[in-house]
């Protein structure tokens, strides 16, 4: 199977590796969108359907917090999947994101095994 | 004083950085950092706790860095994505230094930004930790700010 993914970081370094490690574990992308920030996304999402969303938080304009309050805000995308990847490992963090409607959590150092792991378990699919 | 816990978190970020998102395995510890000219990414965080950290790296080993983490050409990659790689390397080591030493609390990261000049002002009493990586050197300055 292959999915529709957007990767929503202000690094556009962090974008490309991201999207680069999930083609390398294996992970099929018909199509992958780009976003700065959580105002940038939702434009996105305003035009196409994805079947995945991965998200930083700290983000100048629009933070992830406020993006997923957003998408949770509204009957249609709060049913799309979230994954957050950010540097913040601490515990009140991990739990507001995932109270907030994200899926998932992968912080940042990852190796490409744990993102798939996550992707994978996010999905509730093998990605191969 | 500098608490042996922040070193600890700092040496250990570094490395783990390095060597899981950016491919790069440390050599060992550099004592030579100041004779090098260096390419400086600064980053500010604020909430619980409080600080500033500044990343340098020497040129050619940003170059090398940025162009395995971009999977780019040697031919090919510019200077701005090698800025852009350093600023994430900043943002990743701070983040998981502060994790290690804050699991309970919440810090706030802001955007790094490679800075034309260095300035230690603001770095009064840091956290240092310079590595080895073969073809340059990293180092990484940690300065806590008290509340204002």
């Amino acid at each position: 199977m292959s999915y529709r993914v957007l990767i929503v970081d202000d690094s556009p370094a962090m974008r490309a590796f991201v999207r680069r490690v999930m083609q390398l574990s294996g992970f099929e992308l018909s199509d992958s969108f780009e976003a700065g920030d959580g105002g940038a996304a939702l434009q996105v999402l305003e035009k196409e359907w994805v079947d995945l969303i991965l998200t930083d938080i700290n983000m100048p304009g629009m933070d992830g917090e406020e993006f997923l309050r957003r998408l949770e805000a509204d009957e249609m995308l709060r049913a799309l999947p979230v994954v957050v990847i950010s540097t913040d490992a601490t515990a009140g963090r991990i739990q507001r994101m995932m109270a907030l409607g994200a899926r998932g959590y992968v912080t940042k150092p990852f190796t490409p095994e744990t993102l798939r792991t996550e992707l994978e378990r996010t999905l509730g699919v093998p990605c191969d | 004083m500098i608490s042996p816990t922040i070193e600890i978190a700092l040496a250990s970020s570094l490395d783990r950085v390095l060597e899981d998102m950016f491919f790069v395995s440390v050599v060992g510890e550099s004592a030579d950092a100041d004779s090098q000219v260096m390419i400086t990414a600064r980053l500010d965080f604020t909430g619980q706790p409080c600080g500033s950290m500044l990343l340098q790296v020497t040129p050619d080993a940003a170059r090398t860095i940025a162009i395995d983490f971009l999977a780019e050409d040697e031919d090919t990659i510019t200077d701005s994505q090698v800025s852009d790689v350093v600023c994430e390397l900043a943002n990743m080591i701070c983040g998981a230094a502060l994790s290690q030493l804050e699991s309970e609390t919440t810090f706030s990261l802001g955007s790094p930004s490679v800075l034309p000049e260095v300035d230690l002002s603001d770095f009064s009493s840091p956290s240092v930790r310079a590595v080895d990586i073969g073809n340059g050197i990293v180092r990484v300055f940690l300065q806590f700010h008290s509340e204002s």
